[in-house]
């Protein structure tokens, strides 16, 4: 079965998900660099 | 086991493995979600009755999964912040609680798009989805928690009894379609008879598996470079509060 049936559900649902890990990932590299400037050592 | 948990309970022995550990779980969680991706999208097949929006499954059951680990982790992190005063394991908490929400979200919003094509509904307000729900809640009251007070260890103190507190829901989502009559189906690889013998088709497994592994190696390297950051927060407020008191 490739008729496409109900795949605009699954483009929304594995967008979301891209969104949401890529926002994960990149705020804790973001913030982990911005530390890693200001770190003393 | 535990004397190697408590050897790395030391932010400076962390550090050391941290970095090794990071880079090998970024490559192996790169490449699952690449094949994981390949096979949930291109080479698995769509199922005769849902046809192709089963290949929600792939990202919302891992992401389940992940939301009940993180927090099964967090309520042990908890555990060893209050009992055994681990500076890691608060610091943990603090570092993790945003990534167990963010697992969470994935579960509730791509379980809500799954739910309109195969129930007709996007919400239904029955135990399974409620409870789950409750847990989002949890991991923001954690969240807000560890940077509610001026003093970080008593929010830290008070994020570890939170999540404490909240394992009690843990069972409640595992069980609640056993317990209760849902409208979300029960397990069907999640317990021990179903490991054994799946009620999942070999061809809708094995991109589930490569799904939850990627998954698993990205919840590892976000743990290592998230509590690296905290390890540095912490050290460049102690600086801080030295320059200011001498």
């Amino acid at each position: 079965m490739a008729d496409g049936t109900y795949i605009h559900f699954v483009w929304a649902a594995y967008g979301v998900t891209g969104i949401i890990l890529a926002a994960i990932v990149l705020m804790s590299i973001l913030k982990h660099r911005s530390l890693k400037k200001e770190n003393p050592e | 086991m535990s004397n190697a948990l408590f050897a790395l309970a030391n932010p400076a022995r962390f550090r050391k493995v941290g970095m090794p550990l990071l880079w090998v779980s970024s490559a192996a969680s790169a490449a699952l979600f690449a094949w994981g991706l390949w096979l949930a999208l291109l080479a698995s097949p769509a199922d005769y009755l849902q046809q192709e929006a089963v290949r929600i499954m792939y990202i919302h059951v891992p992401a389940a999964w992940m939301a009940l680990g993180t927090y099964s982790s967090l309520a042990f992190a908890a555990l060893s912040f209050l009992i055994w005063r681990h500076t890691l394991a608060g610091l943990y908490i603090r570092a993790m609680a945003p990534v167990g929400a963010a697992f969470t979200a994935i579960c509730l919003i791509t379980g809500s798009i799954w739910g309109q094509p195969t129930w007709g509904t996007w919400w239904v307000w029955d135990a399974r989805l409620t409870s789950v729900l409750v847990l989002f809640f949890l991991y923001a009251g954690i969240i807000a928690l560890a940077d509610a007070f001026e003093n970080r260890e008593r929010g830290l103190k008070a994020a570890a009894w939170l999540s404490l507190i909240g394992m009690v829901n843990l069972p409640v989502i595992k069980f609640s379609v056993d317990w209760w009559n849902t409208l979300h189906q029960p397990p069907s690889v999640s317990s021990f008879a179903r490991m054994v013998e799946p009620a999942v088709d070999k061809s809708m497994l094995t991109p589930l598996l490569a799904m939850a592994g990627a998954y698993l190696f990205l919840f590892i390297a976000l743990a290592v470079l998230r509590l690296e950051s905290e390890i540095m927060s912490r050290r460049i407020e102690s600086a801080r509060m030295r320059r200011n008191h001498g």
